[in-house]
């Protein structure tokens, strides 16, 4: 089945990327972002060019309310992207029609969300959804999508009784059970049914509240196939040009 | 063939009206007699030697029999072109004022378009924000109103009665002023400024940029100072344009695309931007298609 990856949510950046009015530069199927956290908690998520010259808006500045670019200091406002002031002209109110390039957000999972033409209301990723994920930093490859998929299949995660004791003592608060999972490589969905099966869990006590998500109401929207457990995001029609190894060999 | 076979190089320029440029290859000072330097021209490699006598060698690399390349040695730069250049480069007749101190502040790569770079350096109002307390500081970030013209007999796009207050407008200042800045855009790549001189109110100091173009979207900056300043050493003259240029080299290496769009309709301009537009307008009608992306109309 084709599925359209400029449908679907994918995740562009941790939560705690975004630390205090830091302007985090994230990428999406070839197109880049500005994604900053004002004061007010909104995440936005902007094409990262500012309208006047094309300079990354990503290395401009925040204070909390506005995002201003680093070069001729235009200002445009949390949530809207509407240009607010153009210092070269100041007595004059900037066009209503200066507005930057917006995409939708969704926190979950300790992860911003976004897409093109996403549709639904976010990703439903059910044994996240009632497990306290945690997220670990986000790991550049460079390989396609396809190729990664392809290792990621064939990894399994394989804990000791070592973390018990790591967690232990360290007094953190959470409780780690390892069960043997066993046999050979396992297909995403198969991982997903052993995770909600409770044979490898990790919680926390307190899951971490998570901001600006709504729970969706009707799973079945976002997931075309209907189908339980994590969905690879279609990664092998991503828009990465990269070849990949298998097609290398083939073509030599 | 297989990606891992395609080569790096940049396509070559097939855009005539810069073929038939001079374009510079960085100050004649830096060119030790004897010693073969190479350096890249619009994505093709060349060689430079600077013979004894004080003649220039430049031809292409590829080719060891390869004639030998047109140059001239003005502005402190070495000039060469790959076609049918004229046979002056543009005047500037401060050059050749005996009593000014012409400075080559230094030949400096920067990862975007020359018209990318010749565009910034017609633009004040990024001097409250990439200059912040050298040319310009905040809340003094109006750009008025200025005048644009081409002139019809050299073809030559000029910014008249351009007006900024500069917190620290050269090495000479002493404290702010309201400064007169004349534009001058006489080759598709370089591009001039006459700014008033603090040493001495009835003349200007003129600022040179000439753009090498490495690639379509890659240059070396070749600046030029030429003023009126009998205190301060080259050094300090230096320093300062250094500075200068290094404050404008991230926000070029940041905006994309990197080559100028010509459709006026790609990014947004706004009355301080009637030089760029009228820039950019020029390189259309001189039908410029090299280091921008034409328009479609």
């Amino acid at each position: 089945m084709t599925i359209d990856p400029f449908t679907l949510w994918h995740p562009v950046a941790c939560e705690f990327d975004l630390p205090y009015r830091h302007v985090y530069q994230g990428q999406l199927l070839g197109r880049e972002l500005a994604i900053w956290r004002a004061d007010d908690d909104f995440v936005n998520v902007w094409a990262n060019r500012c309208l006047h010259h094309g300079v990354r808006l990503s290395i401009g500045t925040s204070d909390g309310t506005e995002l201003r670019c680093g070069y001729h200091g235009w200002r445009y406002a949390n949530r809207s992207a509407g240009c607010t002031y153009i210092p070269a002209h100041p007595a004059d109110a900037p066009a209503r029609t200066i507005c930057n390039r917006i995409f939708p957000v969704v926190l979950r999972y300790g992860l911003i969300w976004t897409g093109e033409e996403p549709s639904g209301d976010g990703p439903m990723i059910d044994c996240l959804t009632n497990a306290a994920p945690f997220v670990l930093r986000n790991l550049p490859v460079d390989a396609s999508a396809e190729l990664v998929l392809k290792h990621l299949r064939n990894h399994r995660f394989a804990p000791s009784l070592r973390i018990n004791a790591l967690v232990a003592d360290e007094g953190n608060d959470a409780e780690v059970t390892v069960d043997e999972v066993g046999g050979s490589a396992a297909t995403p969905g198969e991982l997903a049914a052993d995770s909600a099966a409770g044979t490898s869990t990790l919680k926390s006590r307190e899951p971490r509240p998570q901001r600006q998500t709504k729970p969706a109401t009707d799973p079945s929207r976002f997931s075309p196939t209907n189908r339980t457990g994590p969905r690879p995001f279609a990664i092998e029609h991503c828009a990465d040009r990269r070849i990949s190894h298998e097609q290398l060999v083939a073509q030599q | 063939m297989t990606s891992a076979t395609q080569t790096s190089t940049s396509p070559r320029c097939d855009d005539r009206v810069v073929l038939d440029q001079w374009h510079p290859l960085g100050s004649i000072e830096q060119f030790e007699v004897g010693v073969v330097y190479t350096t890249t021209l619009l994505g093709e490699h060349v060689e430079v030697t600077m013979s004894g006598d004080g003649r220039p060698l430049v031809r292409r690399t590829r080719d060891a029999t390869a004639q030998a390349l047109p140059t001239r040695l003005q502005y402190l730069n070495l000039w060469t072109s790959f076609g049918d250049p004229p046979d002056e480069l543009f005047e500037v007749a401060e050059f050749y004022e005996p009593d000014r101190r012409s400075v080559h502040t230094g030949t400096i790569g920067v990862s975007t378009s020359a018209p990318r770079a010749v565009e910034n350096f017609l633009d004040m109002g990024h001097f409250p924000f990439v200059h912040t307390n050298i040319l310009g500081v905040e809340p003094h970030t109006e750009v008025a109103e200025y005048h644009v013209r081409i002139d019809p007999d050299i073809n030559d796009v000029w910014a008249t009665d351009c007006m900024f207050w500069q917190p620290m407008a050269a090495v000479t200042a002493t404290g702010g002023q309201m400064t007169d800045y004349i534009y001058r855009v006489p080759h598709p790549y370089c591009v001039l400024l006459y700014k008033s001189c603090p040493a001495d109110p009835d003349r200007m100091d003129v600022i040179a940029l000439f753009c090498q173009p490495v690639a379509a979207d890659r240059i070396r900056a070749c600046m030029v100072m030429c003023l009126v300043d009998n205190d301060n050493t080259t050094t300090v003259i230096r320093r300062f344009q250094q500075t200068i240029f290094g404050q404008d080299k991230p926000i070029l290496e940041n905006q994309h695309p990197k080559r100028l769009p010509l459709d006026p309709r790609a990014e947004t301009p706004i009355r301080a931007d009637k030089v760029a537009i009228a820039y950019r307008r020029w390189l259309s009608d001189l039908g410029i298609t090299y280091g921008v992306i034409p328009g479609t109309g």
